[in-house]
């Protein structure tokens, strides 16, 4: 564990799946966190992160987190107006991915608890997603996968143009078994 | 340098016509020894024998991400990356070009 999680021994393992790791952060726009740097964890994300099993927490600039998008070619996918969190898993954690027949296994997800109930044409509109998703997969996150989650940007070419919901991305690619029980969405 | 692929080891395969074939190996085959610009490059254009006749290429190599699916769309031949690009790929010269992050 480091300093930030040793700032607080209240902080516990939780299935991220479950955790409002992101719905209860501050943007923390005047926070010095700045790139890379480890900070201190506010007592109001220590509650909501009772029983989470991440570490290594930090916050990075959403221009640092859609700069390798950005070099791709790519559109920033964070809201360039908040924070993004990196964190690693301590234990397998479970996420769902919404997507077409084209790209089952990717980066990005989101919690189950993010879409539940939603139907394909508001998850489309919730994600910022450039065509409607068809199917949803679970997806089986490693111990010791380097992940980040941040606010989906705007993307007004997709017909969101406002910021989406909360995305996770992970950092380090996972074995394509590791999507599974891909069925259809309603 | 890859010469042969068994397409027997791969995802998956798209017919092109009768002498050629697309195809996708899992960015975690052995074949590629885990090193990031072997990778990045996990499709093949083969024959039906097997016999490799381009590897993919595209300016995003550089960063390591393995493709995870090929598909056809509008007609034309398409990746999509783990990075959550989908790149169009030249069938004749195996260049993929990025055309949008689907994620």
């Amino acid at each position: 564990m480091n300093q930030v999680a040793s700032q607080s021994t209240q902080v516990e393992a939780t299935v991220v799946k479950n955790s409002t790791l992101t719905s209860k952060m501050p943007s923390n726009p005047g926070s010095q966190a700045g790139s890379g740097v480890t900070k201190p964890v506010s007592p109001e994300i220590i509650n909501e992160l009772s029983g989470t099993q991440i570490t290594n927490v930090k916050a990075i600039s959403a221009a640092d987190a859609n700069k390798s998008f950005i070099e791709r070619g790519w559109n920033a996918p964070y809201d360039s107006s908040t924070q993004v969190r990196q964190f690693t898993t301590v234990k397998e954690v479970e996420f769902v991915r919404g997507h077409t027949e084209s790209n089952v296994a990717g980066q990005f997800m989101v919690r189950a608890d993010e879409i539940k109930g939603m139907t394909a044409q508001q998850i489309l509109q919730h994600l910022a997603l450039p065509s409607i998703p068809t199917h949803i997969s679970d997806v089986k996150v490693p111990a010791g996968t380097k992940m980040q989650v941040g606010t989906i940007a705007p993307q007004p070419l997709f017909g969101a143009p406002n910021k989406g919901g909360t995305q996770y991305q992970l950092l380090q690619q996972i074995p394509l078994n590791n999507f599974y029980n891909t069925r259809p969405l309603k | 340098m890859i010469r042969h692929i068994d397409a027997g080891i791969a995802n998956k395969i798209l017919n092109i016509d009768n002498n050629y074939q697309l195809a996708l190996l899992d960015g975690f085959n052995d074949l590629f020894k885990k090193e990031p610009l072997e990778v990045s490059r996990n499709i093949f254009l083969i024959k039906t024998d097997g016999q490799v006749i381009w590897r993919i290429y595209s300016k995003n190599d550089k960063f390591g991400d393995s493709f995870t699916n090929i598909y056809e769309k509008d007609g034309k031949f398409k990746a999509y990356r783990w990075d959550g690009g989908q790149y169009d790929i030249d069938i004749e010269t195996g260049l993929a070009t990025p055309e949008i992050l689907i994620r």
